[in-house]
């Protein structure tokens, strides 16, 4: 089998969607499945790209989409990709899975975005796999998944059954979807928010991290 | 009372024009002094993620475009429309590339809004949103629906004043259309005349 993962982040091989992919690649491989990246530029795709991307796809047996949330849904390079491929013909049929991903813990922030998936899937008769939403991805910065530990543990897990569901050429599991679905930690909103501010406390009093240059009419 | 429209609908040929007059129109006609930006013309390139706005330059975007002219203008109007044709349940590509550069408005605290994580938003008084999303002809039956969730969800990340949001069919009159965005604008306009009352105070 061979699955096509595209990168549908506009920060190139820093982004925490590479270190999510070259997770999952690993796992798919383990899996027996092989699989090829390509990674949407920070524009979304240009004329070179879209002479690439047919011969990709044309040679996947099925796609999967990472993409973090920017303003709630697909970054603009990935919705230009989805613009693109529908309007120059996307090819053959092909399975399609999401993986939408933010900072945010909480499930809610990846809904858009992952329903913006599902509506080009069926705009270009591609056929929905089903999507997840991984939450508290920020602490990666680009690194592998493995080096942040217990950070990442459930990430990975839910990773390992996404890749299990691909390999076995099945939609995602409600199974998979409510694993991967889980905050990175088992802690409430409130105190990753007390968490969270706390680690930024020392930077912001060196500046003036609080200003409104827009404020006042010129 | 100010009325910032970010238009993408140049895209969208004669239907995407008289939209837009139309909404002039309509906001004119209630009192809303309208400023329009074509974010189709805008020259703005993507948002890198950097976090620079966030505390190493905060407030400001370090990318030298359009947008240094757009954010004041977000900031300073009472009711920002976003008006996009739909796809896939989302803002047009150009649209997408001007919103997602919101993130210097955002301050670099977070706080718990609607039971969700969220950034504190970095000026306390913020505009109205309206969405107006303009539907293509054999688009997924769910464009609409989504566009509409999409618009709610927008409120809910940036602490909107209030908002509503229409999608205009193909196959929708003129005069329905405008039907559309009076009903939307009863919605939102009552938060957006506190918001120049407050800001003539001051």
């Amino acid at each position: 089998m061979n699955v096509l993962l595209i990168q549908g982040s506009p920060r190139g091989r820093r982004a925490n969607t590479a270190s999510i992919l070259a997770f999952l690649a690993a796992e798919l491989a383990a899996g027996g499945a092989r699989s090829e990246t390509y990674a949407v530029s920070a524009r979304g795709p240009g004329p070179e790209d879209l002479d690439r991307l047919p011969a990709q796809l044309a040679a996947a047996d099925a796609v999967v989409l990472a993409a973090p949330v920017y303003l709630d849904t697909v970054p603009a390079a990935t919705q230009r990709l989805f613009e693109s491929l529908s309007a120059h013909g996307p090819g053959p049929a092909l399975p399609l899975y999401g993986i939408a991903h933010s900072g945010y813990f909480e499930p809610v922030h990846k809904l858009c975005e992952l329903r913006t998936m599902r509506l080009f899937c069926e705009a270009v008769s591609w056929s929905w796999r089903g999507g997840v939403g991984f939450g508290g991805t920020s602490p990666i910065e680009g690194r592998p998944l493995a080096e942040l530990g217990s950070l990442t543990r459930r990430l990975r897990a839910g990773l390992h059954a996404v890749a299990a569901d691909i390999a076995a050429g099945r939609p995602l599991s409600e199974k998979t979807v409510a694993l991967c679905s889980r905050p990175p930690l088992p802690l409430p909103t409130r105190p990753v928010v007390w968490l969270t501010n706390r680690q930024g406390r020392t930077e912001r009093r060196e500046v003036d991290a609080f200003a409104r240059p827009y404020d006042r009419r010129p | 009372m100010d009325a910032l429209i970010l238009s993408a609908l140049s895209s969208a040929a004669d239907r995407g024009s008289e939209a837009l007059r139309a909404i002039q129109t309509t906001l004119g006609t209630r009192g809303h002094d309208v400023e329009t930006i074509d974010v189709v013309a805008a020259d703005v390139g993507p948002c890198r993620g950097c976090g620079n706005c966030g505390l190493h330059t905060p407030g400001r975007c370090t990318q030298n475009d359009d947008m240094q002219t757009i954010l004041p203008r977000v900031v300073r109007t009472d009711l920002l429309v976003l008006a996009s044709p739909v796809r896939f349940g989302s803002h047009c590509y150009p649209m997408k590339l001007v919103i997602e550069r919101f993130m210097p408005l955002n301050g670099p605290v977070f706080v718990i809004r609607d039971g969700e994580m969220h950034h504190r938003p970095r000026y306390p008084r913020r505009p109205a949103l309206l969405g107006v999303g303009l539907l293509d002809t054999g688009g997924p039956a769910g464009d609409g629906d989504a566009y509409r969730a999409l618009i709610d969800r927008h409120a809910v990340n940036l602490a909107s004043a209030a908002h509503a949001s229409i999608v205009i069919s193909p196959d929708k009159r003129a005069s329905v259309a405008v039907e559309l965005l009076v009903r939307a604008l009863e919605t939102v306009e009552p938060a957006v005349a506190e918001r120049t009352s407050l800001r003539d105070r001051r």
